[in-house]
């Protein structure tokens, strides 16, 4: 061990060699009844209209390691992270315009589902494993929508009807 | 020179946050709590305000984050909304102007050499915890976060001869206090010996 007591410091170097200090208290339980109020995103009717030309900016699959990147690490950063890739993917559509009453009764219903995890996932005092199964049960439900519109897309772009589309893969 | 904030911050964690996630702003929280704390610790010097000060930056982070538009890094963004905030308390508890009028008193080494017992975190805490808020959040901002004379002296609406002259001095009495406490403590030994 180094003899320290003829050593003299920089006061810069000295100050910065100080330890993080923690709260006597975490702020987080007052805090999280303070957050803002959450964006109302109704995204999926939209989405399940998506232009043809989604197909050339996503993968034939939506689940292939290139969009969600390892998927074998269920930390909760990583489920996170993985449920924020896939709503981009969805938010992306935004500009295209439902017909389809059928597809939006099913996307409203999706997003219904989306909501109610979002509810429990707000309503805190949660433990972290319940809050890695509501993530990871929220990326579930949105690769389950992303894997259906990206279906309904191929079959649609081959020349096959909309309706005959959602029966077969719904 | 790093500042304990600097963590980088995903732009999917901050998109999360504006559109109002619980989580990812808890997440932020979490990142930024020690950092916000000790710094508010470190200028005001007490326990309770440095705890409201955690409480009213994350607040503020809460609803400002919509304004945030990347210019600089989050982090940097974050901290100047602590800083702020523990100025303002200080200037608060001190109205008018409790910063020394000697703002133009000669420049001495401003990296001054503190002694071995510098070392030692209580001694430099409580030597720290001596000095006049505003010199050791001059000494803070400058020597640990890394602000330049001419930003500190924008915070507080002074000159940069001043924010110079509190780095220096605040140095020199920091050296004098930690002699003189190891100096305290050495007799206190010797008298209970």
């Amino acid at each position: 061990m180094a003899d320290i007591s003829s050593q003299h410091f920089g006061i810069s170097q000295a100050l910065r060699d100080l330890p993080q200090e923690a709260p006597m208290q975490s702020a987080w339980p007052i805090l999280a009844q303070h957050i803002p109020a959450k964006k109302n995103r109704r995204y999926f009717p939209m989405a399940l209209v998506a232009s043809v030309a989604l197909l050339a900016i996503i993968p034939m699959s939506l689940h292939s390691p290139q969009i969600i990147k390892d998927q074998n690490d269920t930390s909760l950063q990583s489920v996170m992270q993985q449920s924020w890739q896939l709503e981009n993917i969805l938010i992306a559509t935004r500009n295209s315009t439902s017909g389809n009453a059928s597809a939006e009764v099913i996307s409203l219903a999706l997003e219904d589902r989306i909501h109610e995890i979002d509810s429990e996932l707000d309503a805190g005092s949660l433990t972290a494993t319940q809050q890695l199964g509501l993530w990871q049960q929220r990326v579930s439900i949105l690769q389950e929508a992303t894997g259906l519109y990206s279906s309904q897309r191929y079959q649609q772009a081959e020349g096959r009807p909309y309706e005959i589309a959602l029966v077969e893969s719904f | 020179m790093t500042s304990p904030f600097a963590i980088e911050v995903p732009s999917s964690l901050l998109t999360r946050a504006r559109n109002g996630e619980a989580a990812a702003f808890e997440q932020l929280y979490r990142w930024f709590e020690r950092p916000v704390y000790t710094l508010a610790l470190r200028l005001c010097g007490q326990r309770e305000e440095a705890q409201d000060i955690l409480q009213e930056t994350m607040l503020k982070l809460f609803g400002k984050i919509s304004e945030f538009r990347g210019d600089s890094p989050f982090w940097a963004w974050l901290r100047q909304i602590a800083v702020n905030e523990s100025l303002m308390r200080i200037r608060k508890r001190h109205p008018g102007n409790e910063i020394d009028l000697d703002e133009e008193s000669d420049f001495l080494e401003a990296d001054i050499l503190l002694p071995p017992q510098a070392a030692d975190t209580q001694l430099l805490i409580s030597a720290m915890n001596q000095l006049s808020e505003t010199t050791r959040s001059v000494l803070w901002l400058y020597h640990v976060e890394g602000y330049t004379h001419d930003e500190i002296a924008g915070l507080m609406d002074k000159t940069i001869s001043f924010s110079k002259s509190q780095c220096a001095r605040g140095a020199k009495k920091l050296r004098e206090l930690l002699n003189t406490e190891h100096y305290n403590i050495k007799q206190e030994v010797l008298s209970h010996g």
